[in-house]
């Protein structure tokens, strides 16, 4: 009985919170639209105050762990935030899509998912997380970590121009892709809490995909592109159609963008993260794909800006593989991680588990993957 | 520059105009419910909490698919949080005990119950009454929505009776089994229902680091 009431005393604590922080969140944000606020100022306030909410969610969403009612207030709150979440997506799109038209952004948006629908079935094996949590991955990405890396980059880009080197090839693509780690480091700081239900390497990519695709269609839309084609680069556009082709300097350059980056990285750190134990120098693997990445989100920007000498442009499209790099590892290591979480989770053919996962073979799945993470026996 | 590069996009969503673009607190707040509609589908690593989203068969209605169900029987441990009730062996900083090499029995909201075994293979699946409103009410089989570990079967209960003693004699009275009742004297219909156990030997309960005890309310 004591156990029940202090449950609900802290739960009331937690709403009082939550509600609070949405409270300020809002009057931040309606202050910052009626210029009562500076708007620097109000997407501060913003920021804290999602944080905060966020946090409390997340406390909540540990507290859910073996009450039906809580869990059954937690699906209640998930589809309301997934529901805001969407409305706002819609809200935003007559803005969004002004330069280039919906036409465009439902192509760039087909492309996108054709990836995504790629690796989630190279991935259905060893999956583990449901929908719900990629399809908030997805909203976040599009929506709140847009608005972070703006809310970073664009003063840069106001006061020292487009086609300044630092601001578009250095400070732009490092922040953007720290911002795109986010949804990523809070499912793995998740995960290292448990050591008996942990998610596959794989799940983690495919967080780091979405919230990358949703990054992509933002800043698509925004910017007035978008093109979906299965033939422009051979082999590379199967996977990832929305695969761009340019020459710099008469040499070719292919550019994948966001999705394929933030995916790579998203697998890479995890490996680490979740396998270092067992695979001592997998930290390796996670600094071949921050360099790749950088390298080759940095020297697009900086040919693109149209401001890079011809020699480093050249050694940097050498290194890059002309582009390829980043997808080449892509491929490489989710074939690699496929192979080696199939053997830990007892692979098998079967396809109804490959797509649609159900709770038993997720939870299944989770645990042996937490006692191979755990440096246990696979 | 046109002739020497062709074709080439900058990846730079702070190049876009401001007139095409969200505002970043809007785009913050929007984004935030997202998280938090995906904060639930993390399933096992949120404590549990898609656990109740899922498709489970004894799940009418539900849609989509779902992380994995929640440790309810405490051996899996919450994230340590305070306000977590979920890891009867959790110690203070967050993390849970290594996986057992017993058999886990993992619960979800809607009643299924299903035991993992130490090699991976779930065996068992089986559904209990509903959480809420069981037949089991009052007495030993009383499940508690609230309860952390409602849902598992009842701790094993006997009741025995023993037949007349005397008062006076000390070793009529002695009995070291566990989970066991015992009365002494002539049976009475009015004490021969069953009452609730002093001690139980079950898993641990939430606020408890790891030893199995039992705080009756």
């Amino acid at each position: 009985m004591a156990t029940t009431v202090s449950g609900k005393g802290a739960d009331i604590r937690l709403a009082i919170i939550a509600g609070t922080s949405v409270t300020i969140s809002l009057g931040a944000f309606a202050a910052g639209i009626t210029g009562n606020l500076p708007p620097g100022v109000s997407t501060i306030v913003v920021l804290a105050g999602v944080s905060i909410g966020l946090r409390v969610a997340w406390s909540y969403a540990a507290a859910s762990a073996s009450s039906p009612s809580r869990a059954g207030t937690m699906l209640m709150i998930s589809n309301a935030g997934l529901a805001i979440s969407a409305v706002a997506l819609l809200a935003a799109l007559p803005r969004l899509t002004q330069s280039a038209g919906v036409r465009t952004f439902l192509i760039d948006l087909l492309a996108q998912l054709w990836t995504i629908a790629v690796l989630t079935v190279v991935a259905g094996p060893v999956r583990t997380l449901g929908w719900r949590a990629f399809a908030g991955t997805a909203l976040t990405g599009f929506l709140a970590i847009t608005g972070l890396a703006r809310f970073v980059g664009r003063p840069l880009i106001e006061n020292l121009g487009a086609s300044n080197l630092f601001a578009v090839a250095v400070w732009v693509p490092v922040t953007e892709e720290l911002v795109k780690l986010i949804p990523v480091a809070i499912v793995l700081a998740l995960a290292l809490r448990r050591t008996d239900a942990r998610p596959s390497a794989l799940d983690v990519m495919l967080v780091g995909a979405w919230t990358g695709a949703g990054f992509a269609v933002y800043e698509n839309a925004a910017l007035g592109r978008g093109s979906f084609s299965l033939w422009t680069n051979p082999a590379l556009s199967l996977v990832v159609p929305s695969t761009g082709k340019g020459t710099a300097f008469g040499w070719p350059v292919m550019q994948t963008g966001h999705l394929v980056h933030t995916a790579l990285i998203a697998l890479a750190v995890a490996f680490a993260v979740l396998y270092g134990r067992r695979i001592r120098r997998a930290w390796i693997a996670s600094a071949v794909a921050i360099g790749a990445v950088l390298l080759e989100h940095c020297s697009q920007n900086a040919m693109a800006a149209g401001d890079l000498n011809e020699v480093i442009a050249k050694a940097t499209l050498v290194l890059t593989l002309g582009g390829w790099l980043s997808s080449t590892l892509l491929v490489a290591g989710v074939a690699y991680v496929m192979a080696f979480e199939w053997r830990i989770v007892g692979g098998a053919f079967r396809p109804a588990d490959w797509f649609r996962l159900q709770p038993a073979e997720a939870l299944r799945r989770s645990a042996l993957l937490a006692r191979a993470q755990s440096g246990g026996t696979a | 520059m046109i002739e020497i590069v062709l074709g080439i996009l900058h990846w730079c969503a702070s190049c876009a105009p401001d007139a095409n673009s969200i505002p970043p607190a809007a785009g913050l707040l929007g984004g935030a419910a997202g998280a938090a509609g995906g904060l639930a589908g993390l399933g096992g690593l949120g404590g549990g909490a898609g656990a109740g989203t899922g498709l489970s068969p004894a799940t009418p209605g539900a849609s989509g698919d779902a992380g994995p169900p929640s440790s309810a029987d405490g051996t899996g441990g919450g994230p340590g949080d305070s306000a977590s009730p979920g890891g009867g062996a959790s110690s203070g900083d967050g993390q849970s005990p290594a996986p057992s090499d017993g058999p886990k029995t993992i619960t979800t909201p809607d009643g299924m119950v299903t035991t993992l075994d130490p090699n991976g293979s779930t065996t068992v699946v089986q559904n209990l009454p509903p959480a809420d409103g069981g037949p089991f009410t009052t007495g030993p089989g009383a499940t508690d929505p609230n309860d952390p570990q409602q849902g598992q079967q009842p701790i094993g209960f006997t009741h025995q009776i023993l037949g007349p003693t005397s008062p006076s004699d000390p070793t009529t009275s002695l009995s070291d089994m566990p989970n066991t009742a015992h009365l002494q004297g002539t049976p009475d219909p009015a004490q021969a229902a069953p009452s609730p156990p002093a001690s139980t030997t079950g898993p641990a309960t939430p606020h408890t680091t790891g030893t199995s005890s039992h705080h009756p309310d």
